[in-house]
């Protein structure tokens, strides 16, 4: 009896000693997103994860609205995830955002592959973008080639029943309008497009950036632009569509117009490239065919922004397993590993670190790529980074000031003008000015040259060269 | 309805007060009334709530002024004094000027076409002939119990130019084209009056109830011999009687329209443009929706805000005691 009270006795010490061991193994990631309909994937790739490294990983997925307004809030109350999505009010300059929140912490480099940078493309890695003070804080998720706003998507089968063929799909805006004069005679109207909130821009981004640019800063010029010509022909020949009700009326929210389309009440949705998974997995629409946005009848003459606006993950600062959530980052963005392989398979978007062509089978996703790559290489081109040129723009109030005069405010007065059929043009000019008063007096108050805002020799429609920087010269 | 209860009984004892007070009061001083251990006992019973009053009242409230004179973001160090700065921009702000003109035209007409209504419903329900009072009760009441997000879902359905009122109005030759309710900039806001109204119809009409089973019946039989017809004993019984907790009412009614924002949330987020935007909604925007937050800034909108209640507030106590009187 006394021989097995000791046996007992030093069982329970070695398990006390062993305890702080085994909860080191037990470690938990939580990692939070809003791509609900990627939740089964994301619950089977962790499992993978934990095969390969024995780490817990609990990804938890919400709906857009509910996770943008419960994550700050877990930040308020220190329950914020080891890892976690988000999209910055300035895309490029999200980290540094983040660090004036005090959001984010850096990714451990020390259990990172040396060459792990080589898999993207060179120039993704920038000072002031995604490294600070030498420290990576993010990565380029998604490819923003491909990736982004700008695709016309059909609705096949309310297609067919208004008489109209592969042939008919729109090049020009002419074409639009007239075979979406076709499919309102046959019944359903022709377009789905959300006014609510800032949704609009789903469809103004497409249509924009044919003409122009879908951006609101003019970066030839250096100012806020959507008084220009160029804007506000786009804007009148939406208005048109309206007028001539080929666009299912009132003010309808995002996800509203996307089931109007996919339980065909409308022929077209204008989206990016994330809508194959969104039409697949969340109202088991397939039959569905992605074009080019059509052009102006003169053919296409702007471009989408493609800019260093994909760094989204980042490690909470609030994290006590930065090490374990870097690890879990570099196993995600393993350009042949199962994360990459899956994501593309399932049609979930395209990839900024792997082969996106090789892996991705959906035939919708596949036209997608086919268009940005093929059909039209530069519907999305590079713009140039004023936080590139003039370091100081990175911590810079100007472009922050000028939106907060009003906030969406172009995407309330084009909703407002497209429900009433008022003219947008005045407004544009009040906003345009506004917006360019806050700013100029906002950097020359900061010291900052309005030069930095300005790439003047380049054009909108090509990429831009990073030799054409001056480096705040 | 409690709190109405209460407050008739207040009110009543503030005009007995009245009627007594005609004679100087002798005040008992509290050394006097409360004595040894009461003292403890008064503590220990206070002290839970004063504990939340302090944890959940007051350290909100001052923080909140405290937070209006930072450039913050609602996370990390509060550093950035500004002091005024925000009040000043807020000034100039025509977002806000235009919400808080819309919460105030919310309000207003909101407790106009509510109060009335559920009035003339609680007076039709407290009449002795009214068949099945229960069964009206109950219906009146159960919107009020529909989540307010639930309650945005179903209208947003049934009002857009696709829905249901429209196909009605259309069908019967009332409408040639359809009106998104919702979505129409003339229209928005009053329809979300509307809905409001919908919503919290039952709760007011409750109150109207309570309020009108405390007219003695004593006073309908001596209108009744004095030959008063119905509408006499409304206008010269029921009304005169009723005023002091009908003041409560229209207060309550008018500061809890102020602070509108679920329906708004849940059907137009402010648009279309900004037709309905409230101020509750531009607070909300400020601090926690669009990103870089300005807690600071949501803070001093909400100090703003906060001062127009409380003068309604203090008004209601004005009118109160005028109405007693």
């Amino acid at each position: 009896m006394k021989r097995l009270s000791i046996i007992f006795a030093l069982i329970t010490l070695l398990t006390i000693s062993l305890a702080p061991v085994v909860a080191q193994d037990n470690v938990t990631l939580r990692i939070m997103n809003y791509s609900a309909e990627q939740q089964e994937f994301y619950d089977a790739a962790v499992q993978e994860f934990t095969a390969e490294t024995g780490i817990n990983v609990e990804w938890e997925t919400l709906s857009r609205d509910a996770y943008e307004e419960t994550l700050p809030r877990m930040f308020d109350d220190g329950s914020a995830p080891d890892i976690f999505f988000w999209l910055g009010a300035n895309r490029v300059l999200t980290v540094s955002e983040l660090i004036d929140a005090g959001w984010i912490q850096p990714l451990d480099q020390s259990v990172l592959p040396d060459d792990w940078m080589s898999r993207w493309d060179d120039g993704v890695f920038v000072n002031g973008i995604n490294i600070i003070d030498g420290e990576v804080y993010s990565f380029p998720f998604n490819d923003n080639k491909i990736w982004g706003a700008g695709y016309m998507y059909i609705n096949n089968q309310v297609w067919v029943d208004a008489g109209l063929g592969d042939d008919d799909i729109p090049v020009t805006w002419s074409d639009l309008t007239a075979v979406c004069e076709t499919v309102r005679a046959s019944g359903p109207y022709c377009i789905a497009i959300p006014l609510e909130g800032n949704h609009f821009q789903r469809t103004w981004y497409p249509l924009a950036g044919v003409n122009y640019t879908d951006q609101f800063f003019d970066y030839q010029v250096g100012r806020y632009n959507v008084d220009d010509p160029r804007h506000l022909e786009t804007f009148e020949y939406i208005q048109s569509l309206y007028e001539a009700d080929l666009v299912i009326p009132g003010v309808n929210g995002r996800d509203e117009t996307r089931a109007a389309m996919a339980f065909g009440e409308a022929a077209i949705y204008f989206g990016g490239a994330w809508m194959p998974s969104v039409f697949e997995n969340t109202y088991e629409f397939t039959d569905v065919t992605a074009a080019a946005a059509p052009t102006p009848d003169d053919g296409l003459t702007g471009s989408l922004a493609q800019r260093n606006s994909e760094n989204k993950y980042f490690i909470s600062s609030t994290s006590e397993h930065a090490t374990e959530a870097t690890q879990f980052i570099e196993w995600m963005t393993r350009p042949d590993g199962y994360f990459a392989q899956n994501f593309l398979e399932l049609g979930f978007g395209t990839l900024a670190y792997a082969d996106n062509g090789a892996y991705i089978t959906n035939p919708v996703m596949l036209q997608v790529v086919d268009i940005a790559m093929n059909q039209r290489p530069t519907m999305r081109v590079q713009y140039p980074e004023p936080a590139v040129e003039c370091p100081a723009v990175a911590s810079s109030e100007a472009f922050v000031n000028a939106e907060n005069i009003r906030r969406n405010w172009e995407w309330e007065e084009m909703g407002l003008a497209l429900t009433t059929g008022a003219d947008f043009e005045s407004v544009a000019q009040e906003i345009a000015a506004a917006k360019n008063d806050e700013f100029t007096a906002t950097i020359e108050a900061e010291g900052i040259s309005a030069d930095c805002f300005a790439f003047p020799d380049w054009d909108i429609t090509t990429n831009f060269d990073p030799a054409m920087y001056n480096m705040g010269e | 309805m409690s709190q109405i209860a209460a407050e008739t009984v207040a009110s009543k004892e503030l005009v007995d007060d009245s009627t007594s007070s005609k004679k100087p009061k002798k005040t008992i001083p509290l050394s006097m009334r409360v004595k040894g251990w009461d003292y403890t006992w008064i503590v220990l019973f206070l002290a839970p709530f004063l504990l939340l009053y302090v944890g959940f009242t007051i350290y909100p409230l001052v923080a909140t002024v405290w937070y209006s004179f930072h450039e913050w973001n609602g996370s990390g160090a509060l550093d950035e004094f500004i002091g005024l700065q925000n009040y000043l921009d807020i000034a100039q702000d025509r977002s806000f000027w235009l919400s808080f003109g819309n919460t105030l035209i919310f309000a207003i007409v909101n407790t106009a076409i509510k109060l009335p209504l559920s009035l003339l419903a609680a007076i039709i329900l407290t009449q002795k002939w009214m068949w099945f009072k229960r069964i009206w009760r109950t219906v009146f009441f159960a919107p009020l119990v529909i989540p307010v997000a639930l309650a945005g879902l179903v209208f947003d359905f049934l009002l857009n130019s696709r829905g249901a009122l429209n196909d009605v109005l259309t069908a019967w030759g009332i409408l040639e084209r359809p009106i998104d309710f919702l979505g129409t900039p003339d229209t928005a806001l009053i329809t979300i009056i509307l809905i409001s109204v919908w919503q919290i119809f039952g709760q007011y009409m409750i109150y109207w109830m309570a309020a009108l089973q405390n007219v003695p019946e004593s006073l309908y039989e001596a209108a009744s011999i004095d030959g008063a017809n119905e509408w006499d004993k409304l206008w010269h019984v029921t009304l005169p009687v009723i005023r002091p907790v009908a003041t409560i009412i229209l207060f309550l009614s008018f500061v809890n329209a102020l602070k509108v924002f679920g329906l708004v949330a849940a059907t137009t987020e402010g648009g279309p443009g900004q037709s309905t935007y409230v101020v509750s909604y531009f607070i909300y925007n400020q601090a926690f929706r669009d990103m870089p937050f300005r807690y600071g800034y949501a803070s001093a909108a909400a100090v703003l805000f906060g001062v127009t209640v409380l003068m309604a507030v203090t008004l209601q106590g004005y009118f109160v005691r005028r109405a007693q009187h």
